[in-house]
């Protein structure tokens, strides 16, 4: 019972988490820069927890190598998702310092930076799937 | 902000599960977004840093039977 009371902590907070990031896309930062760096900060946090619950659970013997595998590539496409958005943001930053953005790089930035938000969908859907399939089968 | 179904649902269940174990994680979890309104581009480079190595995360397997610790 206890796993599956951490088992949905962790899935409460990363969808909590989704939600705030998704929330904060629309509107916690008031500059574009502000709004990347908030989406890519709680996507680093979102991805590390993700990880080591996945990581925590395959040391406990309780996901299979293949498991593995699969959190490994998900979290994968995460990162690769956030290093592309840093690399445009930052990129972004430099032009809007020197003045020099053109119009439409704000929505470029912003296609780049909305694929953190699918690819780490992915992956709270993927724990979500893990911890759901532990419960069902794993509280005998 | 418009919702799609699912997301909404996905935060009403949310709601239920805060509601029901607490939310000094969740605070947590929203405070350390750590939001930065106007961040230096090497501000925004040094996330990169936060990212680990994902096999990092796996380590200390359990070792297998009979494996030699050496």
């Amino acid at each position: 019972m206890l796993r599956r009371r951490r088992s949905t902590f962790v899935v409460a907070g990363l969808l909590v988490m989704m939600v705030a990031v998704a929330a904060c896309n629309q509107g916690c930062a008031t500059t574009t820069t502000g709004k990347g760096y908030d989406v890519i900060k709680a996507a680093n946090i979102v991805l590390d927890t993700s990880m080591t619950y996945l990581g925590d659970e395959y040391k406990a013997g309780r996901l299979s190598e293949e498991d593995r595998a699969t959190a490994k590539q998900v979290g994968a496409q995460v990162q690769a998702a956030i290093r592309t958005a840093i690399t445009a943001l930052a990129t972004y930053k430099r032009l809007e310092d020197a003045d020099k953005l053109a119009p439409g790089d704000a929505d470029k930035l912003k296609v780049v930076v909305d694929a953190i938000l699918s690819a780490q969908k992915i992956l709270t859907d993927y724990v979500a799937a893990a911890a759901k399939a532990k419960a069902e089968g794993g509280d005998g | 902000m418009a919702l799609d179904a699912k997301t909404l649902e996905q935060v009403q269940g949310v709601a239920a599960l805060v509601t029901q174990y607490g939310v000094p994680m969740v605070q947590q979890l929203v405070t350390n977004i750590g939001s930065k309104n106007d961040p230096t581009a090497e501000e925004i480079e040094a996330l990169a840093d936060d990212l680990k190595d994902l096999d990092s995360y796996f380590e200390d397997d359990p070792a297998p039977e009979g494996s030699d610790p050496a």
